[in-house]
């Protein structure tokens, strides 16, 4: 199943969008135009890069086109019904189109930079292969959020609003175009528990790789040289940002959105880039993978564009110098409105959760790179400030920049750190390189890098374990448990019809809802009046309990029928302090045994005759309200 | 920080069945997180050595902890810190425990193999000194049933509800002894420690020789040993296994 699911993430995630996008292309191209380029360049045999040197561009407007076509089906016709059989129909059109216009490619050029490919794929295996370290099951807590959407539009359901779609989101960080495209990927799978377990850790592992060679391709550019690329994919592979960012590991839309920056911010740095409107049409597609971090994406591309832009039409200005005024200016300004504004609040005051001093965020600084970074990157920006590069002075320039938002103190600035790992780590490699160009290879250069690669090692292992430590559950570090997975696959056998709905306490139900595609009471984000509702029910006798569930519902679908999940991580929420089990923060995050006297609490509820118990077992019980 | 590694806040945390283990101030100790249970600890502070008169004197007293009398020894140093982060993520070692104070040193060091802990006590006295006895001990939670995996005896201070509470769970009738004292001594070398708020039983194995006691009054299970050495050093050993269910007990 591994290698048919990466089939499916490769062809229908990487490459169909890449077709598509290529292939509109193509065909909005003037026919002169088209003729005279194929005239003038059949003769060549292309490098692999000039073919897809606009490739990421092309990816996005695939991945636009992909969600233009379903908005239009829902908001014109009104229904996405034969969506996804469109999709494959338009999918063999646009391969008709590319193959018509498929250039020769220099063969003997392209198995070097296929071995580059094979070194990133076997350094994102060793390192996912120690991350999986007893955890045989996907380490990213969101995934099953968006797993929901996910099966929500294969079973017919779109919106532009998530909170339309399902009451998991009742705050619109995005609009579901990740989801869409993990949907194409998954079509037309049966969405079984296992398989979205599955299709959840390829396809990130494939996201780990694209994040790889964004790393190379970045530091190629700023550092100017493919050594530096490399110590910038190591790092990019090895260093996990182990907070609220979790670029590398971690596929969802902000670190989508992350990557797909980086590898658009590369090319458009890069020597030889020439500005075509059609870019700025593909950058749309960050902001509508994640609002703020594809929209800060944005603001920064097209600024690079523009520079771009106006040097092409003779501008002679320097933009470094505006660059660097308007950057300390915003950082300035924002750092001081950061201070003012409470937005703590905000997402039933979660925001505040993800708040951090400087002090914290030094400390988070270090727990990920150590005391290197003090020596690195100020080593990095002497070596980008000698070379003077474009590329190395726009990383600069936006390092700054994205430096200066993280220092501010709104909630969740630490998202930033997706795009900013890209620049920080192009310069550290820059850094280190300035070092190591000047060393002979030899017994002492070998040594250093050994070594390197020694301390790089355990400081990965250590961050890890820093990361999955409070996660231990039966000899594993987890989020779920074997349990989730066959209950998962029972709830859905029984209850995968419209019209149930699941309630549970918010992890349980966030969980169980991302594995079977059953609709919970909100997940993980349950409206605190059914939290309290629950709770209140759970603490009193059964009959009351009874009443508060009919209380809870679905405001998007309706409910005919409801099951209660009680595990033991129900009554690790309830025992909970109320400042944590009414909020948003508060998770359950690895799995709980029923206890004893946990027991005796199902036992009585069950026995009430308007519960029916449908299944138990020391992990959870599965009681139908009639 | 060590060597330009920020460590984990909290030291390596282990699991042992559904229990996780780590190291604190006053040694080790055995829990579920997230759940109202106890903490099963394996302390200095209640581990014991007789002297010949028949005096019994903890490894550190209760005076000698609360004015820090004593030093907790992060072992190996900085880069010893990191061998331990990395060695408890890789499962290949158990959290330790070490403490110094004037004249003894003890150290308590874990070996993990599936649902069971094995923890070695070592002592070294800077002087040989002369004892008739040692105590190793597990300290237990108040609302733990205490009873013989075989005989089915309780030797806690447990109602008859409690009794019949367990029995609808555990599928067996665990049943009261009469005449106990605060300090009992137990026929076999194993005992069996189920807590209702937790979803597990903790089953506690000594050395063959030493006999195994429940000290009623500080929630202890004590394995002694009675030898009179004169020695510097001295080694000592339980193992305790997390069970989920009755069968497998007898495994």
């Amino acid at each position: 199943m591994m290698f048919l699911i990466s089939f499916q993430v490769i062809w229908w995630w990487y490459v169909m969008p890449l077709v598509w996008g290529r292939g509109l292309r193509l065909l909005m191209t003037r026919k002169s135009e088209k003729k005279g380029w194929e005239r003038l360049k059949f003769w060549k045999r292309k490098e692999v890069e000039e073919v897809i040197e606009d490739g990421v561009f092309d990816w996005a407007m695939g991945g636009l086109a992909y969600l233009g076509v379903i908005v239009l089906m829902k908001y014109g016709l009104g229904s996405i019904g034969g969506y996804f059989g469109l999709v494959w129909l338009v999918s063999v059109l646009m391969m008709m189109v590319n193959l018509a216009h498929w250039p020769r490619i220099n063969l003997k050029t392209f198995g070097m930079r296929l071995a580059g490919l094979g070194l990133v794929v076997i350094l994102a295996g060793l390192v996912t292969w120690w991350w999986r370290y007893k955890s045989p099951y996907p380490l990213n807590w969101d995934w099953y959020q968006h797993q929901s959407l996910m099966s929500l539009i294969e079973k017919g359901k779109f919106s532009l609003l998530a909170s339309q779609m399902s009451n998991t989101f009742g705050f619109n960080s995005y609009p579901p175009t990740f989801h869409l495209l993990g949907a194409i990927a998954q079509f037309p799978a049966k969405l079984t528990p296992e398989y979205v377990v599955m299709f959840w850790k390829v396809a990130s592992f494939w996201h780990f790789v694209v994040v790889g060679v964004a790393s190379f391709w970045v530091g190629k550019v700023i550092g100017g040289s493919k050594w530096v690329g490399m110590v910038a994919m190591v790092m990019g592979i090895f260093w996990f940002d182990s907070s609220v960012s979790f670029t590398n590991l971690f596929w969802l839309p902000q670190t989508s959105a992350a990557t797909i920056f980086a590898m658009m911010w590369a090319r458009m740095t890069e020597e030889g880039y020439r500005f075509k409107w059609g870019h700025v049409a593909s950058i749309v597609m960050l902001p509508l993978m994640h609002y703020v971090v594809g929209g800060l994406a944005v603001v920064i591309l097209v600024a690079v564009m523009g520079q771009r832009w106006l040097k092409e039409k003779g501008w002679k200005g320097s933009y470094v110098e505006i660059g660097v005024a308007m950057v300390l200016l915003a950082a300035i300004g924002g750092v001081m409105l950061s201070y003012q504004v409470d937005l703590s609040e905000l997402n039933q005051g979660e925001a505040g959760k993800f708040m951090y001093s400087l002090e914290e965020k030094r400390e988070k600084l270090e727990q990920v790179y150590g005391y290197g970074v003090y020596l690195l990157l100020p080593l990095g920006v002497v070596a980008v400030w000698r070379r003077r590069t474009l590329a190395g002075e726009w990383g600069l320039l936006v390092l700054v920049g994205l430096m200066a938002v993280m220092v501010s103190n709104f909630p969740y600035v630490l998202k930033f750190f997706t795009l900013g790992r890209f620049l920080l780590h192009a310069l550290m490699a820059s850094g280190l390189w300035l070092l190591a160009e000047r060393m002979r290879w030899g017994i002492a250069k070998s040594m250093v890098v050994i070594g390197l690669g020694g301390v790089m090692m355990g400081m990965m292992i250590v961050n890890f374990e820093t990361w999955k430590t409070g996660l231990w559950y039966q000899g594993e570090y987890t989020h779920i448990a074997d349990e989730d997975i066959e209950m998962a696959r029972l709830i859905q056998q029984r209850y995968g019809q419209e019209g149930v709905l699941l309630i549970s306490d918010p992890s349980t139900q966030f969980i169980w809802e991302g594995l079977s595609g059953v609709d919970s009471a909100g997940g993980a984000y349950m409206p605190r009046i059914y939290r309290e509702l629950l709770s209140d029910g759970l603490n009193q006798d059964a009959e009351q309990l009874a009443g508060r569930l009919r209380l809870i519902g679905d405001p998007l679908y309706r409910v005919e029928k409801r099951v209660l999940v009680i595990s033991g991580r129900t009554f690790a929420w309830l025992e909970a302090a109320d400042e944590d089990k009414y909020y948003f923060h508060f998770n359950i995050w690895s799995p709980r045994e029923l206890s004893l006297n946990n027991w005796e609490v199902v036992s009585k509820i069950a026995s009430y005759p308007e519960f029916e118990l449908v299944f138990a077992s020391s992990y959870a019980a599965i009681i139908e309200l009639k | 920080m060590a060597w330009g590694i920020r460590l984990p806040y909290q030291y390596p945390v282990v699991s042992v069945g559904l229990y996780q283990m780590s190291e604190f101030e006053s040694g080790l100790s055995l829990y579920q997180t997230g759940k109202q249970g106890p903490y099963y600890s394996l302390s200095p502070l209640n581990d014991y050595i007789v002297d010949t008169t028949g005096n019994r004197m903890p490894l550190l007293s209760g005076g000698e902890f609360v004015n820090g009398e004593y030093e907790w020894v992060k072992g190996g140093g900085k880069l010893g810190e990191i061998e331990k982060v990395i060695q408890a993520y890789l499962g290949t070692s158990g959290p330790s425990y070490e403490m110094v104070k004037d004249g003894l040193r003890v150290k308590y060091e874990t070996r993990i193999e599936g649902n069971e802990v094995e923890v070695v006590r070592r002592q070294l006295w800077e002087k040989a000194r002369r004892w008739s006895g040692q105590g190793m001990t597990l300290r237990f939670g108040v609302d733990d049933v205490v009873f013989d995996p075989v005989s089915l005896a309780v030797y806690s201070w447990s109602q008859e509800s409690e009794l019949d509470f367990l029995e609808a769970f555990l599928g067996r009738r665990l049943m009261q002894v009469e005449g106990l004292t605060n300090y009992q001594l137990l026929p076999r070398n194993s005992v069996a420690i189920v807590n209702p708020n937790l979803a597990s039983i903790l089953v506690v194995e000594i050395p063959e020789g030493n006999r195994l006691a429940v000290d009623r009054e500080y929630h202890l299970i004590e394995s002694v040993e009675q030898r009179q050495e004169l020695g510097q050093e001295s080694e000592s050993w339980l193992k305790i296994r997390a069970v989920n269910n009755w069968e497998e007990i007898g495994k």
